[in-house]
């Protein structure tokens, strides 16, 4: 369906008259004066109804054509550097630029200020018949297998929690494990880290550690991060999870948000009954992905490697990748009804089923020391075990916690012996804490009025206040509020802030996976090329035509005449220097003019697309300056040097 | 799956069970992962089992596949079963079988056949076999028939268990049955787990049986388990033992309950050497030498005497150089009893080796739950350290703290409540220090016995404690093993051998016996010493089989 609409009018309108005319030739044949723009435009749409352009022009798009138009429609935003990206060096940048140019010349897109859309005019059919992301995403109909358990749980970061805040020292001060470590956690952990991917498991549990902020450290003893803990555990099971797998499929924190949507719309997007070339997925990431770390091949591969690793996706014997089967966001890890995740013996051994959760097992964890990481993973308590956990959370903290999951009073002996160490954790203590010195005549008032009672840690001796650091300023503004001022001395302890990041919760794709049939419109291009033979050309004049029945802009014998073409003069090369300085210095008065430059280095035939901006002279010699495309990286050369200069069109608008 | 249908076994990666004591299927799965699986722990709620190496040999000579041990595995679990699980055990037991032991026309040699070209090579690259084995043709060795025990060990040690198809020796038969009524005029009958234990070790009487260790809870009968081996064998027997009151106690046992009068019962000590079909030893007397230079002389007891048959009482404490002993004997029939197979010098593997493989094991609560042994409470009761101590015991090194912490003086006065509380019943305390234990007696005017206590004066206080005519005996640590006091119900330890969880089991095996009261097992420690942290260590092995121990802290003031 054709669609005349003002905004399509308006955009011809809009088009530098030379390309206008260009245009309106091509289609409409030699232009009389005089002329109005207007009533051209109006031509044109008359002459696309009568001729059902949309069905001669977008039926007969070559598979090249309709995968560039449907990444027009998939990546947001889309420029021709983006598409170049997006496609990971498939389709050479010359060559992206030149199709672009044809599908605005078939008037099928449109660019504005470098931002690519598809135009109104054919949209309908663009839309709903000619983007093909089956195409784009080819992937294959299989029937899922029984998928691949997942072994990044609550219950193995849980694990690490007391391992690493229990064992001293097993991370250098770059936050990677040491070497002990690795044998050290390849040993309490096994199966799950041993061999190469034990390691590359490892690996991801460091990044997961360190990008969700899990410990601060402290002269080298990790102390949890009570506040992102705490956020874990409030967060339902999928999207914790969420947040871990985002973590270790990336090396920074700084972009964990849009990682997590990524990793969010991966699963959401990508179908368990279909599966890909690796290639074809990362072209699907890409367009899901608003991570500006996940643009280039290599970026894309780890991830998708990462994710492959972390049970997300997994490989088919035929080198395919599928989603897991078993992933299910809204049913991670089950716990099939049963709610008691810990068990508690006698013996002080401590036990965590499978499907255990942040809630349920972080103040174990805490407070008990890890025997062995496995499917039930066993723990136990020990002395030195709850004296560190106290450092952290209260006895009771702990009995309540384990004694609200199982649904049983702990063991008698277990909390007699908690009690016990809980008093002998008292006789010598040790807080940190700013400290308020108040002298006696205002220290009553402190008593009097209890203006902080709230927020005193404790109160060694009359005037000595200790109070949590990041309640301080709070303090200070209450002290103030009855005149009492205190003055900073030595009071410089920084405050952890650290938090996970929020993420765009954006709505998965909707993607139609099976490759669309175009339609076959039955247009001859070989019959419109003998009619060429017959015409009364010039040779230069015959090709150009030609040309133009082959790429798909001329489709009707009606737009076969001649004089309409353009035989400028787009390409100078071999001796003729002037020819090329002279082609140089049309295309920089052209804002839409890029040079395709050929010269030799190391006996090597070397190419650049170049947009030209001014030419120097430096001596006897003229420098032509440009941007190399698609880097966009500032270009110089001799042009003398140059062995062929072509000129590009890459767009009308 | 929902939480109704949950299976009872979890099985971990790392090849361990995990078995949910309150599933519905427990009692089944137990039976049928026992023959494969070692049980490790029994706590209250979960069980754990471990499947080994040799665990699977030995399931493996019992004529049991990987297939079969995959089915129960499949059977049972809770979850898929870790397919590296699968095939760690598929290849372990495709390991047996691969080697076998056989006689030759030489008395004296024994073969050793390989079944592939690669094992055979490595074999014969190996450098402490060059000197056991003597390659010949045919993927074969030969071997001295002395060197049985040695070469089985070092080929265990290299990953391969041997299938021992060489016949073990008869020895000279002695006939003899039990009495239905024991000469001290009670019935007597063998309990159902003790036949099935004595069974396990017998097993048909083909290759692979006649060797093994039996691993029974303190006052389960592990005397009446080996009589009722002497008996399906009838054979002349040698039983070594801990010491002289063991020795006693056995014979005392086989004369109380079978057809074997006592004048065919040697007494192999230190103040007897007499040697009869039926000799019961000392470790100590076998040890003996002169100087460290020296023969062992009394070793010639295993070789003079045609034994059919050898048991290790308290196999757990069989001492280093009876281990060289056992592996030249490998041609007899052999077996360790033990309640808890603990060894502080890891060779609990030597054992297996040599003297057998675990044939028999049985949770001790079981037993209990059954009346079998005798319902048991523990309680660990805390002190604070005494006042005058505390500067003392705080600048001590570590191995003064512990003994600082052990001799606290306010023990006494806990002993003192104790023994009041307890005025009817017959009370055991047992220490470690002989200096405290000696101060104790004193001030509680009982009997002491220590390694230092006369053999008669020993039997005499036994007596008259037996009799009830002594109701508290201060024992020391030779208490620890064998010597049967029927009537203890009562056991209060002031003072161990710091972290040992085996002298821990065995001192509450003391009051095991059933009898008609409940017994009571008090522990006594100072609060915040190093003793609280070997205290919760002797404590593993029972909280491991499901024993609780109640903690009690009690004020000094009370005892003023």
């Amino acid at each position: 369906m054709i669609n005349i609409s003002n905004q399509w009018k308006q955009l011809m309108l809009t088009l530098p008259d030379n390309y206008f005319f260009e245009l309106m030739k091509n289609y409409l044949g030699k232009i009389e004066t005089p002329f109005n723009k207007h009533n051209l435009v109006d031509d044109l749409s008359k002459f696309l109804v009568k001729h059902e352009a949309d069905k001669k022009i977008l039926y007969s798009l070559d598979q090249k054509e309709i995968l560039i138009l449907t990444s027009v429609a998939f990546i947001e935003k889309p420029t021709a550097k983006s598409i170049f990206e997006f496609f990971l060096g498939d389709v050479p940048f010359i060559e992206l630029c030149d199709i672009l140019k044809t599908l605005e010349e078939k008037l099928v897109i449109y660019s504005d200020s470098g931002i690519i859309h598809i135009s109104p005019l054919f949209s309908d059919t663009v839309n709903n018949e000619i983007i093909n992301p089956g195409l784009l995403y080819k992937s294959e109909m299989i029937t899922p297998g029984s998928g691949t358990y997942i072994w990044l749980t609550d219950s193995l970061i849980l694990s690490f929690l007391s391992l690493l805040f229990h064992q001293k020292d097993l991370l250098k001060s770059s936050g990677a494990f040491k070497k002990r470590a690795y044998t050290q956690v390849s040993g309490i952990f096994p199966n799950l880290f041993s061999g190469p991917l034990g390691n590359k498991r490892i690996e991801l549990i460091r990044r997961i550690i360190h990008n969700l902020k899990l410990f601060r450290i402290d002269d080298s003893i990790l102390i949890p991060r009570e506040q992102i803990w705490e956020k874990l555990q409030k967060l339902p099971r999928g999207e914790a999870w969420l947040y871990m797998v985002a973590a270790g499929t990336t090396e920074s924190s700084g972009n964990l948000g849009d990682r997590i949507t990524t990793v969010k719309r991966v699963i959401e997007t990508v179908p368990s009954n279909r599966s890909f070339y690796p290639e074809n997925l990362k072209k699907l990431i890409k367009a899901l992905s608003s991570d500006c770390h996940l643009t280039n091949n290599a970026a894309l591969s780890d991830f998708i490697e990462d994710l492959i690793v972390l049970n997300v996706l997994e490989v088919l014997e035929d080198g395919t990748i599928t989603k897991n089967p078993l992933l299910d966001l809204s049913n991670i890890n089950p716990d099939y009804g049963d709610r008691k995740t810990i068990i508690i013996q006698p013996n002080f051994d401590i036990t965590f089923k499978p499907w255990i959760n942040f809630k349920d097992g972080y103040f174990v964890s805490i407070f008990s020391d890890l025997k062995k990481m496995d499917i039930y993973t066993e723990f136990s308590l020990t002395k030195e075990s709850v004296l560190r956990g106290l450092t952290v959370a209260s006895i009771d903290t702990f009995i309540n916690s384990v004694e609200k999951i199982t649904a049983n009073p702990i063991p008698d002996n277990i909390r007699l012996s908690l009690r016990e160490w809980e008093k002998e954790s008292v006789k010598a203590r040790h807080y940190e804490a700013s400290v308020v010195i108040v002298d006696k005549d205002k220290d009553f008032i402190i008593k009097e009025t209890g203006v902080i009672d709230h927020l005193i840690l404790l109160n060694p001796a009359n005037g000595i206040y200790l109070i949590k650091p990041e309640d301080y300023k709070r303090a200070k503004v209450l002290l103030e509020s009855v005149d009492i001022f205190p003055v900073d001395k030595n009071h410089s302890l920084p405050l952890d802030d650290a938090t996970l990041p929020d993420y765009i919760q954006s709505k998965p794709l909707k993607i139609e996976w099976e490759e669309r049939e175009i339609k076959d419109y039955g247009l001859s291009k070989n019959k419109l090329l003998d009619i060429i033979k017959n015409l009364p050309a010039s040779k230069e004049e015959a090709e150009d035509l030609k040309k133009r029945v082959t790429r798909g802009i001329i489709f009707t014998k009606e737009q076969l005449q001649t004089g309409i073409s353009k035989t400028d003069f787009s390409e100078a090369k071999g001796i003729n220097y002037q020819a090329k300085l002279r082609l140089i210095e049309v295309s920089l008065k052209s804002t839409n003019d890029r040079l395709e430059i050929n010269y030799v280095e190391d006996f090597q035939i070397k190419k650049e697309l170049i947009l030209p901006t001014k030419i120097e002279k430096q001596g006897e010699l003229k420098v032509l300056h440009g941007i190399k495309l698609p880097q966009e990286q500032p270009y110089s050369i001799d042009i003398s040097k140059i062995s062929l200069v072509r000129r590009i069109q890459t767009t009308l608008f | 799956m929902n939480i109704s249908e949950f299976k009872p076994l979890i099985v971990q990666g790392d090849s361990s069970l995990l078995l949910d004591v309150h599933n519905p299927d427990f009692e089944s799965a137990r039976g049928d992962i026992s023959p494969f699986a070692e049980l490790e722990k029994s706590p209250e709620h979960m069980h754990t089992y471990k499947i080994t190496p040799l665990s699977l040999w030995n399931a493996a000579s019992a004529g049991i596949n990987h297939e079969k041990i995959s089915e129960i595995l499949d059977n049972y679990s809770r979850f898929p079963v870790p397919d590296n699980v699968k095939f760690t055990i598929k290849d372990i037991i495709s390991r047996y079988g691969k080697l076998n032991l056989d006689k030759t026309e030489d008395d004296m040699t024994l073969s050793l056949t390989v079944d592939s070209d690669m094992i055979y090579m490595e074999l014969s690259a190996q450098k402490s076999l060059k000197t056991l084995l003597r390659p010949v043709e045919n993927r074969m060795f030969l071997l001295k028939l002395l060197d049985r025990g040695i070469v089985k060990q070092e080929l265990l040690r290299l990953g391969y268990p041997v299938k021992d198809l060489a016949p073990l020796k008869d020895g000279d038969p002695y006939e003899f049955s039990f009495r239905e009524v024991t000469e001290s005029g009670r019935v007597f009958g063998i309990r159902d787990y003790q036949k099935e234990a004595c069974s396990s070790f017998v097993g048909n009487n083909l290759p692979g049986t006649g060797f093994g260790t039996l691993v029974l809870p303190c006052g389960a009968g592990k005397t009446i388990v080996g009589m009722s081996i002497m008996n399906k064998l009838q054979t002349n027997t040698l039983i070594l033992t801990t010491n002289v009151a063991a020795v006693h106690q056995w014979i005392d046992e086989l004369v109380d309950k079978t057809t074997i009068p006592r004048d065919e019962i040697g007494e192999y000590t230190g103040d007897k050497k007499i040697i009869k079909p039926i000799t019961v030893a000392t470790y100590q007397i076998l040890v003996w030498r002169k100087n460290k230079e020296s023969d062992f002389p009394h070793f010639d007891l295993f070789r003079t005497g045609n034994w059919g048959l050898i048991i290790y009482d308290e196999v757990h404490l069989l001492p280093a150089p009876v281990f060289k002993v056992t592996a030249e004997i490998q041609a007899v029939r052999r077996v360790g009893l033990t309640a808890t197979l603990i060894r502080e010098d890891g060779a609990e593997g030597d054992v297996f080796t040599l003297v057998g493989p675990k044939r028999f094991d049985v949770p001790w609560k079981q037993l209990e739950d059954k009346g079998w042994i005798a319902t048991a409470y523990c309680h660990e009761i805390r002190i604070d350290l005494y006042e005058d101590d505390k500067i003392k015991y705080a600048i001590a090194d570590k191995r003064s703290k512990f003994r600082i912490a052990s001799e606290n003086p306010w023990k006494v006065s806990i002993i003192k409540k104790l023994l009041e509380k307890h005025r009817d019943d017959q009370t055991l305390v047992i220490g470690q220090y002989v200096d405290q234990l000696v101060e104790i007696a004193k001030i509680i005017k009982a009997p002491i016995i220590t390694g230092k206590t006369a053999n008669p004066e020993r039997e005499q206080i036994f007596e008259k404690f037996k009799k009830g005519e002594v109701k508290v005996i201060v024992v020391s640590k030779v208490a620890n093993f064998a010597i049967n006091l029927p009537d203890a119900s009562v056991a209060i330890q002031v003072s161990g051998t710091f972290g040992s969880r085996q002298e821990e089991a065995q001192r509450l095996g003391r009051i095991l016996r059933p009898k008609e009261k409940d017994s009571q097992f008090y522990s006594i420690i100072t609060r915040h010493t190093t003793e609280e942290t070997f205290s919760a260590n002797r404590q593993k092995f029972l909280t491991e089989q499901g024993y609780k121990y109640n903690i009690e802290i009690w004020n000094t003031k009370d005892l003023m």
